[in-house]
């Protein structure tokens, strides 16, 4: 395992191994969490697309559509 | 106006209420997975200290994150709370139970020019009754390298109100910060 440092005020100091563990299970858990606050944001940008087409094909111009869910 | 107080690394004019000392202006030149400001800086002394910070993650797409050091021990559990909201109309962030403070809403970038720049007010750290408190904003280029910012409001929450907070650590969610500045000053009540 290389080795890793945090630096505290301006001294470097290395990770022991058991801190190297502890921060690399927290970046897994990070990433995770992460990657799925990006698809739920994927997932949420193209609902809002679709609902728009169907606005448009329901008749309202982008003045109205803009007007009701405020973009 | 009569200059009635020079204080060590700040002036004191007539009228004027508070002054900001520089306490740490430290230089990160090789890559490290965290940033701590230990106890020598952040103590009793000032009941707050204004944070800044300059970081360059290692890796493209983290978020960053604070936690507080309280009796010389980073704090790691899930008692923190924090908001923010980006200025360009994008989705708020927020969490009322996190085992860490954020302070982006879009994911930062590590290409050439991208970066973090942070500016923060740490309060009521001595307070055995009012939640510390880490409040400020951040200015970065996302991965796609576009500037975005976001103001942020961190902290303590009431189950905490009572822990004296002596140190902060500054990391990303994941690799390292591959370089950067910090500095700390003191506000001068």
């Amino acid at each position: 395992m290389a080795n890793r440092y945090r630096m505290v005020d301006n001294e470097l100091v290395q990770l022991t191994d058991a801190e190297k563990k502890t921060r690399q299970a927290e970046e897994a858990s990070n990433e995770k969490a992460i990657t799925e606050r990006k698809k739920a944001e994927e997932t949420k940008a193209t609902k809002k697309a679709s609902a728009i087409t169907k606005l448009k094909a329901l008749g309202l111009d982008d003045d109205e559509i803009s007007a009701l869910i405020g973009v | 106006m009569a200059l009635t107080k020079v204080l060590d690394g700040g002036t004191n004019f007539t009228g004027a209420t508070s002054s900001m000392k520089l306490l740490l202006n430290a230089t990160i030149s090789s890559a490290v997975s965290e940033y701590d400001i230990s106890s020598t800086y952040i103590n009793s002394t000032y009941n707050t200290y204004r944070i800044i910070a300059n970081l360059v993650p290692a890796t493209d797409g983290p978020d960053l994150y604070s936690r507080f050091f309280v009796g010389g021990s980073v704090h790691t559990g899930s008692d923190y709370g924090y908001e923010g909201i980006p200025m360009d109309g994008g989705g708020t962030f927020s969490a009322d139970s996190a085992a860490f403070m954020r302070h982006n809403r879009y994911a930062i970038g590590s290409d050439s020019g991208e970066a973090i720049s942070m500016e923060g007010t740490l309060m009521s750290i001595n307070s055995t009754s009012i939640p510390a408190s880490f409040v400020g904003f951040s200015h970065y280029n996302y991965t796609s390298a576009l500037p975005s910012g976001n103001p942020w409001t961190c902290g303590f929450k009431a189950s905490n109100a009572s822990d004296v907070v002596n140190g902060l650590r500054l990391y990303f969610s994941s690799g390292n910060i591959e370089s950067g500045n910090v500095q700390v000053y003191g506000i001068v009540e």
